[in-house]
């Protein structure tokens, strides 16, 4: 039983989302989660979920001020003032996991909220009309990568009646749009802490820009191990680890965790303990995977040995941060994202991972609220194909089980292998 | 001698080959149903009974298409995408992309010099630009579907389709119909609708010459001729262009017997 059919056992119906709000619901959830410990096949899987289940409480409970964020928005800034940051793309992905889409879809579409937008903003939406998500004293935003969240979470702060604050990230990456970015994050940074009552801390902040670094000091370890053959780790298992860089950095649990997932995969490289027991392929996994059960992982990694070595969302693109410099260090941080701005960047990037990990083909999963990205596949898709590299775009949608198709996805994920197969 | 056997169990009908030697010895196509291991059986009986071979002769069976997984008693199960590259490079080694409509998906395959899959693009989910599509149109135009492309070819003019949803397209079809627009004008207009999608897909795949098409929808040459005027090229058809599915399983079947 995995936590999400704990929850769905023991939380079901009405109590859900009463329980949500319950201090006992957290310390059952973690007494079973506990309980189950020894089942977990990686120990810092398990510290993730126990450190998740923390925030999501500190959020639910309003243990300090409560901010949601979107995924790329710098956490470090949320950690570093104290706050209680809360990502509602990442708790639709969850609310798939708790069996609550269907109905946050359907209270979504009641609010004419179209079903051409994305899935994750329209799941978050219904979420919290629908009362599931922790009401937020604030909402950050930043505008890079991701061209729904902007309005997404604007209408959200709207719909709370709080202060909506939006990070405007150029496209370019020079002197000048570093301090553009710099400027707007001190400001944001010190409007956030005058409007939800935080005392400025400098040590406090640059605490979180140390943890940050340390996590990410962790994390570039955890990447050289997955570059060995054979892998130790499948991606099915590494892909629960991206929470972390779309929520985490900035917080001591992220380092933990990176620390204890590299010891752990140091100490299996060690024992040759291999992910799958025939490496036969090794994949890049590029954006997102569905959050709902599918058999995507198990027909690639346990069924044909094709094992995702390195997923692009686990891509350490920034340098270290300096605590002396913090909003400057950020903005660096933010701008260097190689998915922002010209394709050829994330394509340079793409091609070094495929070099770095040794991979033989790459699968890039198009979800449908992001494709309005994907007109620069054909860029990626010449780039790979000049280095003989097999690339399946897989065409899906990471949240709403309804767009999924188990036939059409096996047929197109098995003429993949054939095509890897053949070469 | 080497005998094998190729089984493509489409969403609308299933292909049986049997080769022996690596020459076609019997084919047959039936419709689908929900026993597809049934049907599957019956096929391959049906195929092995026109080429005078009992079951206990044939050294290999392969399966393919979208019912290619309840087909215990195949010893192999391979992808349509595989299996269509496999038949046309048997057949002309020199074609470079197989464009493959059947009856609920297209693709566009890309081969390498050794008949090998070098790269593919597959339709969305949705019926668009398929079998199960024109099926519905003809349908809805009370004309037989296997009518559809000659009575297209001779239409001065296609009607204009825009929705490529099969229930969005129906309902534009009966409107046409009801505004008197003739029902071969609509059809090539279908077909045309059908090519564009297909064509996109192709410059996806970054098509090269030569071209062949495979599939059920191959035999409706008002959709070939269609194609042909989108992508600017000849597209050659195998005399059973329905068969090339199970004719590659047949020949990987083989293959896998060298």
């Amino acid at each position: 039983m995995d936590i999400y059919q704990l929850i769905r056992f023991h939380l079901a119906g009405p109590l859900r989302r009463r329980a949500f709000k319950s201090p006992w619901a957290y310390r059952l959830l973690k007494q079973l989660v506990a309980a189950q410990k020894k089942r977990y096949s990686w120990q810092a899987a398990y510290e993730l979920l126990l450190n998740t289940i923390d925030q999501v409480a500190a959020a639910y409970l309003q243990q300090g001020p409560v901010v949601w964020h979107n995924v790329f928005f710098p956490t470090e800034i949320l950690y570093g003032l104290g706050l209680v940051p809360f990502a509602p793309e990442a708790a639709a992905a969850v609310a798939v996991g708790l069996g609550v889409a269907e109905e946050a879809f359907r209270v979504a579409e009641g609010d004419w909220v179209s079903g051409e937008s994305c899935s994750f903003h329209r799941l978050a939406y219904g979420c919290d009309r629908a009362g599931y998500l922790p009401p937020p004293g604030a909402v950050v935003c930043s505008s890079h990568l991701c061209d729904a969240a902007p309005q997404s979470l604007a209408a959200a702060a709207g719909y709370h009646h709080v202060p909506f604050y939006l990070l405007d990230v150029p496209h370019r990456q020079d002197a000048a749009a570093i301090n553009y970015v710099a400027r707007q994050l001190k400001s944001i940074t010190f409007s956030l802490a005058d409007a939800l009552g935080v005392p400025w801390d400098q040590e406090r902040f640059q605490e979180a820009l140390l943890a940050s670094n340390t996590a990410r000091e962790h994390l570039l370890a955890v990447n050289r191990l997955r570059r060995q053959r054979p892998a130790c780790i499948r991606g099915d298992e590494a892909h629960g680890f991206i929470y972390l860089m779309l929520a985490g950095f900035g917080s001591e649990a992220a380092a933990a965790v990176y620390r204890q997932l590299a010891a752990e995969l140091e100490q299996r490289w060690r024992e040759q303990r291999r992910a799958v027991p025939e490496e036969r392929a090794r994949l890049l996994w590029l954006h997102l995977r569905p959050y709902y059960p599918t058999e995507i992982f198990n027909l690639l990694e346990q069924e044909a040995g094709a094992v995702v070595v390195f997923e692009e969302m686990h891509h350490v693109y920034w340098e270290p941060l300096d605590p002396a410099r913090p909003f400057y260090s950020l903005a660096g941080k933010v701008l260097s994202h190689h998915g922002l701005g010209c394709m050829s960047r994330r394509i340079e990037a793409i091609l070094a991972m495929v070099d770095a990990y040794q991979v033989d083909g790459v699968i890039h999963f198009a979800h449908w609220g992001c494709r309005q990205s994907t007109a620069g596949l054909r860029l990626l898709q010449d780039a790979l194909r000049d280095r003989e590299i097999p690339f399946l775009n897989l065409e899906g949608d990471c949240v709403d089980k309804s767009k999924y198709a188990p036939g059409a996805t096996r047929t197109r994920l098995e003429g993949f292998l054939e095509m890897l197969r053949a070469v | 001698m080497t005998v094998t056997a190729g089984l493509d169990l489409g969403s609308l009908t299933t292909k049986a080959v049997v080769i022996r030697d690596g020459v076609i010895a019997g084919s047959v196509v039936m419709k689908s149903g929900v026993q597809s291991e049934d049907i599957a059986w019956r096929a391959l009986k049906a195929a092995l009974d026109q080429a005078g071979i009992g079951e206990e002769q044939v050294d290999g069976i392969v399966a393919t298409g979208y019912g290619r997984v309840r087909v215990p008693f195949a010893h192999h199960k391979v992808t349509e995408i595989t299996c269509h590259a496999r038949g046309i490079y048997h057949l002309w080694p020199e074609v470079a992309t197989v464009i493959d409509i059947g009856g609920q998906d297209s693709k566009v395959i890309l081969l390498d010099r050794g008949g090998k899959v070098r790269d593919f693009v597959m339709n969305e989910k949705c019926a668009a630009g398929t079998g199960r599509f024109l099926e519905v149109m003809a349908r809805s135009l009370e004309v037989n579907v296997e009518e559809m492309g000659e009575l297209s070819l001779a239409a001065p003019r296609g009607a204009s389709i825009s929705s490529m949803c099969t229930v969005f397209a129906e309902s534009e079809v009966v409107s046409l119909v009801a505004e008197g627009r003739p029902v071969a004008e609509i059809i090539r207009g279908l077909h045309e609708a059908v090519a564009q999608r297909v064509a996109a897909m192709a410059s996806r795949v970054g098509w090269e010459e030569p071209v062949a098409m495979t599939g059920g929808v191959a035999k409706n040459r008002g959709v070939v001729k269609s194609l042909e005027d989108n992508l600017g090229t000849a597209i050659r058809v195998p005399p059973d262009p329905q068969i090339i599915g199970a004719l590659g399983a047949a020949l990987l079947a083989a293959d896998s017997k060298k």
